[in-house]
């Protein structure tokens, strides 16, 4: 009787343990996170600002705002539709926070949702509560992750999806029987992010695939199968998900004809351009241990060799995922076009996942001294973890130019006029690329470089052309001081000259 | 004061639009026995991030306007349902058990 009060209060004091550490982690990671967030001005690139404005846009058009209303009377087209912006629409009009408010913060929350979603995952795949928090941590320790959670956009909401997923495959490889939630996470992370739906796709086929190499070894099995119960439930599981993604079912299914003729293979359109784009290059040694984090990168490549020992299908899920995860990182060696940094994050959380296998016997090798081992650990994490986040400064995408120069368009020019914005720099820092998305108020905001091309040539304006295009009394050209057009020899009446961007007025006769 | 009403809303409005739609569904989808505190958490609000965008997205669709009253409206629609199944599947569950100990 003692000896159970004895080991009661044990378990009691390790589950407290556990979750004061898993509280720690996520409160430090918020501190860094709010920090860096409110260290700048605006947002940390042009991604949420984009996904901002479309927000903005969902009160006045449908929404699942495919295209956003900025040209006059064109339209851009937005080049997926995702729930997240309706769900930052919900919480501003509930909780009356500001959208800039919520798209700082949003992405903040989604990775502490993925830090509780690893640790139910790893918990229920190697049975060790401890394990689990250290991977948690293992996460966050990352450079790359923090890095990726001060933007929001859907990548962040989708990845607790793509986790939970995971974690009804192998509790419907384990239990034999699939879970009502999985096919909710699907259609959910179809809705959230059909981009990258080809992940819970790849777990969903190994799970179906298993099912039928047992079927076929044990006719029985089948027989049994197709009598019973399960066949309904499994058929109805399919019905719930095709409903619940049908607003984005058949634009998946159209973009990933399209991926399949642009994107890979030798012929793939984006071929040339990824040889000269950096983004596309595959990651280099040092890129995979600075943004994975060395810790991660020694657990996970040390966790191979278990995994591949005494293989099961739980661990052979966990492989496939590890391997296609990691060939996305260096999509364009394998004629795979997409961009190898963005993949990053989707490298992360399997290795996390099969760190953990590694985590543990490390824990059951130290059984004894579990406590000690554990604080020892985590001790050194959180050391890891503080002096590195410490160190990442995200990219600060938007310049304060550029904030500076649409506010004084926003206070200053009248909604009715036309705004042009020209672009010719290639060059991401202190750009105008994207103002246009702050100023979507506006009746006509131009970008589009042909039509420009044909108004300003040979450093000479076509006001016939000019006329006909913007009907407006005024028009506003917004640019960069070394543009190549050398609108200076023109004389016109500039009207914001600042941080090296400069706004001319133009009156049409 | 305006600062503090402020804050409770975000804090409610957050529990309701997060947390509260989530919850309720989990307790048809989960058994009680199966789950821990921490999953039950994660879970609620991880359903709650997709119920909450659909039901408003669908609600738009049939026109109701997305607006505060509407949106708190609708997610309180959807508490309702998902009671209503809990408190069915209780009462079935219930029934089945009375029927079987009447058999034996």
């Amino acid at each position: 009787m003692l000896d159970m009060k004895k080991k009661v209060f044990k378990k009691n004091s390790l589950d407290k343990l556990v979750f004061l550490s898993l509280l720690l982690i996520c409160i430090i990671f918020l501190i860094f996170g709010v920090k860096e967030v409110y260290r700048i001005k605006y947002l940390y690139a042009y991604d949420p600002l984009r996904h901002m404005n479309i927000a903005k846009n969902v009160d006045s058009q449908e929404p699942m705002v495919k295209t956003i209303e900025t040209y006059g009377g064109g339209k851009i087209k937005i080049n997926y539709p995702s729930i997240m912006r309706l769900l930052t629409v919900t919480i501003n009009k509930v909780t009356n926070l500001s959208y800039l408010d919520i798209y700082k913060l949003f992405g903040l929350f989604c990775r502490i949702l993925t830090v509780l979603a690893i640790y139910i995952t790893v918990k229920y795949l190697v049975k060790n509560k401890v394990a689990a928090v250290l991977a948690s941590a293992l996460f966050l320790s990352s450079r790359y992750v923090f890095y990726r959670s001060i933007i929001t956009f859907p990548e962040n909401l989708v990845l607790p999806f793509h986790i939970l997923i995971f974690y009804d495959v192998i509790r419907a490889i384990r239990e034999k029987k699939i879970p009502f939630t999985l096919p909710i996470f699907f259609a959910a992370s179809l809705l959230i992010h059909y981009r990258s739906i080809i992940i819970p796709v790849i777990l969903v086929g190994i799970l179906i695939l298993s099912r039928i190499y047992s079927y076929i070894m044990d006719r029985k099995l089948a027989i049994n199968f197709f009598k019973s119960k399960a066949l309904v439930r499994t058929i109805l599981l399919i019905l719930i998900c095709v409903i619940l993604s049908l607003p984005v079912l058949r634009l998946t299914i159209k973009q990933y004809t399209g991926y399949l003729e642009r994107n890979i293979g030798q012929g793939a359109i984006w071929a040339s351009f990824a040889e000269e784009d950096s983004h596309y290059i595959p990651p280099s040694q040092e890129t995979y241990l600075s943004n994975i984090g060395i810790i991660l990168c020694i657990c996970s490549i040390f966790s191979l060799f278990l995994l591949f020992y005494k293989t099961n299908i739980e661990k052979l899920t966990l492989i496939a995922w590890l391997g296609f995860t990691f060939i996305l990182t260096r999509g364009t060696q394998f004629n795979i076009y997409v961009p190898s940094g963005r993949m990053f994050t989707y490298f992360i959380i399997p290795s996390v996942i099969a760190s953990a296998y590694l985590l543990k016997v490390f824990i059951e090798k130290y059984q004894k001294n579990k406590k000690v081992l554990f604080c020892a650990f985590s001790i050194a994490l959180i050391f890891f973890f503080v002096t590195t986040l410490s160190e990442t400064h995200g990219y600060q995408g938007i310049s304060n130019a550029e904030i500076d120069v649409c506010s004084w368009i926003n206070n200053n020019i009248a909604s009715d006029n036309s705004v042009i914005i020209f672009k010719n720099t290639e060059n991401s820092e202190n750009n105008i690329l994207y103002l246009h998305a702050g100023l979507e108020n506006y009746k006509i905001v131009e970008t589009r470089k042909e039509t420009l091309n044909q108004i300003f040539k040979n450093g000479e304006i076509d006001k016939d052309r000019l006329r006909k295009f913007y009907p407006t009394r005024y028009i506003y050209l917004v640019t960069k001081g070394d543009n190549e057009n050398n609108f200076e020899n023109l004389n016109l009446d500039t009207v914001y000259n600042q941080n090296g961007i400069l706004v001319y007025k133009i009156s049409v006769p | 004061m305006l600062m503090i009403l402020q804050l409770f809303r975000i804090i409610l409005g957050l529990i309701y639009l997060l947390f509260l739609p989530g919850f309720i569904l989990s307790f048809l989808l989960i058994k009680n026995e199966k789950a821990t505190s921490i999953k039950r958490i994660t879970l609620s609000i991880t359903l709650s991030c997709f119920l909450v965008p659909l039901i408003v997205y669908y609600g738009n669709k049939i026109g109701i306007t997305i607006n505060t009253i509407n949106i708190i409206l609708e997610i309180l629609t959807l508490i309702a349902l998902f009671l209503t199944a809990i408190l069915i599947r209780n009462l079935i569950r219930k029934r089945v058990i009375l029927n079987k100990l009447k058999s034996k």
